[in-house]
């Protein structure tokens, strides 16, 4: 009997507890109840999208995983211990809710508040943390502190606020001392935005990025006032997409200047801008930027159920948000699109797209992404039309030559010597002679001393990196060629094959394709052309069952869906009269068919 | 489950690599690719098959610090003598380093002597083999094949394909040899519309001795008068290509000049340009020169006879441009024009004509191709074939017709008269 059951028990399907895998250790509605219970301003600013965006999360139910909840059980400060005591192996599980310092209250008494605070930040071991005393002129007198970061705070701004307590209050304080924070808030703090919050998570989110916290004697809530000021770099020129035309603006590390930047460009008040935590430990903030009357509330509502349901202690860059939430993260095309240019950001948002800016990272992803929105600039939009379309088949032409050149050329010269023109073949045969490789290996000797190369001249240090990478390309192709290690023609193919990869615009597209090439290499020189329509054939599959937060990668060309006049040849902006079909956006009409009002004459003409 | 899916898909490259990979592979550096092809009639055995093989090397210029081209030879040459021509090459192979490939030949020369026997089953053997292009052009070569190959080294050319690829162009801008492919000529072989032909090559080892006199000494007009091999040029390469070999069936019956491969071509709507001379009706010891095209294609009207015969009229049309014009004739005026036209006219239809009694009385071959015309009248191939136009064509009518128009008087409009001194 029970070897049935054992029998049974086999062929039943069980959920594999062990691995991670992609269930979300979380359903939707614990994300969500997580997020309720520390709302954010900005959050608050759109509750009813919120509402929208709830409903929908609910459609997204995974299953909960019962071993995982199991196996991370919450942990309580009650008994005083801090953040520096939680093991490494629980920081896995951690969920927002266990840091120590979540349910701890704001007391009213200043000597616990300042005990706690010493608690929370391990003073006086931590020496940033700063702990300043001050009595605010009221009459009565009332005595307080208040906690900043050093570095993080804008000192002059600070000076302002301890001026304003110290000097300029001498109003009579209001008899409840429990409405001393509101009244501190409302009466005397000329800071621009303060706020007022009886949890220590929150006091404690707040000075740690870069706020002071304000604690008063007898009220039990703390005063916060925005007092950021760290060193940054300031708005920059692009440096990995740089671009002739268009504007010259790049996103720096501070997330509040980079949403600035796109909200610049769109000035609309639907352009929202939500703010999620990711990070146990670093809780780096990530805005969720979208336009509310545009954007596809599924879409939006996908976007923050994904991002609100990592967890993992640390993110410093969009780099590995994009890994966190794309659905397919073991092929090789990146379905996220990671940009440092506003524009671009703020044309994708225009079309019903999502952004996620992450602070500290200067790249902002956008997403849904289709691969042929890959291969464009944005440039081609600022250009003229001809120029842009002309561009774009261009780059098309290179996006294959990328990969498939080396390959072809093995293929060719190993199995089809007929495809080719007989000066040709005698030309490249004549050179290859001396060379005492097999074409496989020389091919992949000059792939990878490019590659090399590439890798080296982004690791020298200093302003040589860039020359020495040219140099060493020259000379290593000269000298390979002299010394009859390879033939004159594979360094010239390696080189317009590299040429080619280098006008893929975006960086990851291009990296894909750097490591295709090498399959396609072995596929050539193993099977010929046969080989490589082997290998695109299912690349093209592989490919076009990627999606982009559901959105097929290949549309609209796989699945054919409506073209619109901006894929592959760009039409004059006058025709952009739709947005893109995939993203499904609430008002699919950008211009009305005849955008150009000049055109329509009031005399029919005449005057002409 | 994953791991089986990644085994299963291992397991299916392996299978690719193993039942369909690697084998067919070959570097450039193992292969020996035979340019040109030459096949003699054998004293002891069926043939003797030369070959040219390209030295990649010299042609890349890689032999010595100097460069290739003033050292070693570009191609080289080997003969053997053999069965049949697959068979030669494993017998090369014993002399070559190199698995000799035919992917890469341009040229198939076969000698007189053995087109005069026939082609048909070498060249079924060659079209069965995969390495062969049927693209590849075939000329048939006075005197020995192995001759032409070994002394042929075009002084201009690296490498001799690109003399053959350039020749088997250049017909269209005079039409003194003409272009067939090996496709083309192994389809005319087993066709019974059309008659068979080649270009004719040869080595010409003398100079200016073979010329024959002129117009103004009582000989023919034009520089096409004559066939590969005696057309009078001293110089440093001994190859020519001048005139076509006519063949019935697969035997080579006959040869035509460069002239009249030009009519030829004209009856077949393939002449391009060229420059024909004529004589000027007005100033007969004078010739004038024209430079023709085709204006559009030959119209062909065929007829059936009730007594089987056919009859065949050809429009041939063609514009000249005035070019060489010895007398002082104001060749531009529109009275002396029709006269030019009437003239060239005549002489077309004559040239013709006399081609086409040649291929009547002498070859019984119909290289122009009016089968082609004359199969419209029948539905299905059985009763064509019952016809045996072949037979027929010996004794068809053919006229021509030549519809002339002087379109340009090249870059002169008007000639005034030498002054002729006061009197």
């Amino acid at each position: 009997m029970s070897i049935l059951n054992n029998l049974l028990k086999m062929i039943t399907y069980q959920e594999n507890t062990d691995r991670e895998g992609f269930v979300l250790e979380e359903t939707a509605d614990d994300g969500h109840a997580a997020r309720q219970s520390e709302p954010s301003p900005e959050s608050e600013a759109v509750p009813q999208y919120g509402e929208k965006a709830s409903a929908g999360r609910r459609a997204f139910k995974k299953p909960v995983r019962p071993a995982n909840k199991a196996g991370c059980k919450p942990r309580r400060i009650e008994d005083g211990s801090v953040a520096g005591e939680g093991r490494p192996d629980q920081a896995s599980c951690q969920a927002k809710s266990e840091q120590p310092a979540n349910n701890l209250s704001v007391s009213a008494s200043l000597e616990e508040n300042r005990e706690i605070v010493g608690k929370l930040y391990g003073l006086p071991v931590n020496r940033d943390i700063v702990v300043r005393d001050i009595v605010i002129g009221a009459s009565p007198a009332i005595n307080g502190f208040i906690v900043f970061i050093d570095g993080l705070v804008d000192k002059s701004v600070q000076d302002l606020l301890i001026q304003a307590l110290m000097f300029f209050a001498v109003r009579p304080a209001p008899p409840e001392k429990g409405k001393l924070a509101a009244y501190v808030k409302d009466r005397l703090l000329p800071g621009n935005q303060v706020s007022v919050q009886s949890r220590f998570r929150d006091v404690l989110d707040a000075v740690n990025y870069g706020d002071t916290a304000l604690f008063l004697e007898g009220c039990a809530e703390a005063v916060l006032v925005e007092t950021k000021g760290w060193e940054h770099r300031s708005v920059e020129r692009p440096t990995i997409e740089q671009m002739v035309r268009g504007p010259q603006e790049a996103f720096g590390e501070t997330l509040r200047s980079n949403t600035a930047l796109v909200r610049k460009l769109v000035k609309n008040e639907n352009l929202t801008t939500e703010f999620l935590n990711v990070g146990a430990r670093n809780r780096v903030n990530v805005a969720v930027m979208y336009m509310r009357d545009l954007a596809d509330p599924a879409l939006v509502a996908e976007v923050k159920r994904r991002v609100g349901s990592i967890k993992t202690d640390f993110i410093v860059d969009s780099g590995m948000l994009e890994e966190f939430i794309q659905e397919n993260p073991y092929n090789l095309n990146p379905t996220i699109m990671a940009t440092e240019r506003p524009d671009r950001v703020a044309a994708s948002i225009i079309d019903g797209k999502v952004a996620l800016a992450v602070d500290g990272s200067p790249f902002v992803l956008i997403m849904p992404v289709t691969m042929y929105e890959m291969l464009h600039t944005g440039e081609e939009i600022y250009s003229r039309w001809q120029f842009g379309t002309f561009i774009r088949y261009l780059r098309a032409l290179a996006f294959y030559l990328a990969f498939l050149l080396p390959g072809f050329y093995l293929a060719v010269i190993l199995f089809h010597h007929e495809m080719i023109p007989t000066e040709l073949l005698l030309a490249i045969a004549g050179n290859r002679e001396k060379v005492p490789f097999p074409s496989l290996i020389e091919v992949l000797l000059m792939e990878i001393s490019f590659e090399l190369i590439r890798e080296a001249g982004l690791r020298i240090p200093g302003v040589m990196g860039s020359t020495i990478g040219i140099v060493g390309a020259l000379i290593l192709g000269q000298a390979a060629v002299q010394a009859n290690i390879v033939s004159p023609i594979l360094v010239i193919l390696v080189a317009v094959t590299g040429l080619s990869s280098f006008a893929i615009p975006y960086y990851s597209l291009a990296f894909a394709l750097r490591i295709y090439r090498f399959f396609y290499i072995i596929l050539g020189a193993t099977l010929g052309v046969f080989g490589i329509a082997a290998g695109l054939f299912t690349q093209a599959i592989l490919t076009a069952n990627l999606k982009s937060f559901g959105v097929p990668y290949l549309a609209p060309a796989g699945p054919r869906t409506v073209a619109g006049a901006d894929v592959v040849a760009r039409l004059p902006v006058f025709f952009h009269e739709n947005r893109p079909d995939y993203l499904n956006p609430q008002d699919i009409t950008r211009q009305p068919e005849v955008s150009r009002g000049w055109l329509i004459r009031k005399d029919g003409g005449k005057d002409n | 489950m994953r791991a089986a899916k990644f085994g299963a898909l291992f397991l299916t490259s392996l299978a690719f690599l193993l039942l369909t990979g690697c084998f067919g592979s070959r570097e450039t550096d193992e292969t020996g690719y035979i340019l040109a092809m030459g096949i003699d009639k054998g004293e002891k055995d069926n043939m003797v098959v030369t070959v040219s093989i390209a030295n990649t090397k010299a042609i890349a210029g890689m032999t010595g610090p100097g460069g290739g081209i003033g050292g070693a030879r570009n191609t080289l040459v080997q003969s053997v003598e053999t069965y049949g021509p697959l068979t030669s090459l494993e017998q090369f192979d014993t002399a070559v380093s190199r698995h000799l490939s035919l992917l890469h030949t341009k040229a198939y020369i076969f000698s007189e002597e053995f087109a005069r026997e026939g082609l048909e089953s070498w060249f079924g053997t060659l079209s069965r083999y995969y390495e062969l292009r049927a693209t590849s052009y075939v000329f048939v070569c006075r005197g020995k094949a192995k001759d032409f190959l070994e002394k042929n080294q075009p002084p201009l050319e690296i490498s001799p394909t690109k003399q053959y690829e350039i020749i088997g162009n250049l017909y269209k801008s005079h039409g003194l040899y003409q272009s067939n492919m090996f496709k083309d000529f192994y389809q005319h072989i087993k066709s019974w519309t059309t008659g068979p032909s080649l270009p004719l090559v040869a080595i010409h080892e003398g100079g200016l001795e073979t010329a024959k006199p002129g117009y103004n000494k009582g000989g023919e007009l034009g520089g096409g008068k004559y066939v590969a091999g005696e057309v009078p040029i001293s110089g440093e390469n001994k190859a020519q290509f001048c005139g076509t070999a006519v063949f019935l069936s697969d035997k080579m019956v006959g040869t035509l000049n460069g002239e009249e491969t030009r009519y030829y071509l004209m009856l077949r709507g393939e002449f391009n340009n060229g420059f024909i001379i004529i004589s000027y009706p007005l100033v007969p010891e004078n010739a004038l020169g024209l430079i023709v095209h085709q204006a559009r294609s030959p119209k062909y009207a065929t007829t059936i006879n009730d007594d089987g015969t056919v009859t065949i009229d050809v429009d041939i049309y063609l514009e000249a441009d005035l070019a060489g014009t010895l007398s002082n004739v104001d060749f531009e005026s529109t009275d002396v024009i029709p006269i030019i036209e009437g003239a060239f006219s005549s002489h077309v239809q004559q040239e013709c004509q006399r081609l086409i009694n040649r291929t009547q009385k002498e070859f019984k071959s119909d290289i122009c191709g009016f089968g082609e015309q004359v199969k419209g009248h029948f539905w299905t191939v059985q009763p064509w074939r019952e016809f045996n136009w072949n037979q027929k064509y010996p004794e068809a009518a053919v006229n021509v017709t030549a519809h002339t128009r002087i379109r340009r008087t090249g870059l002169k409009l008007k000639t005034s008269p030498v002054w002729e001194g006061g009197e």
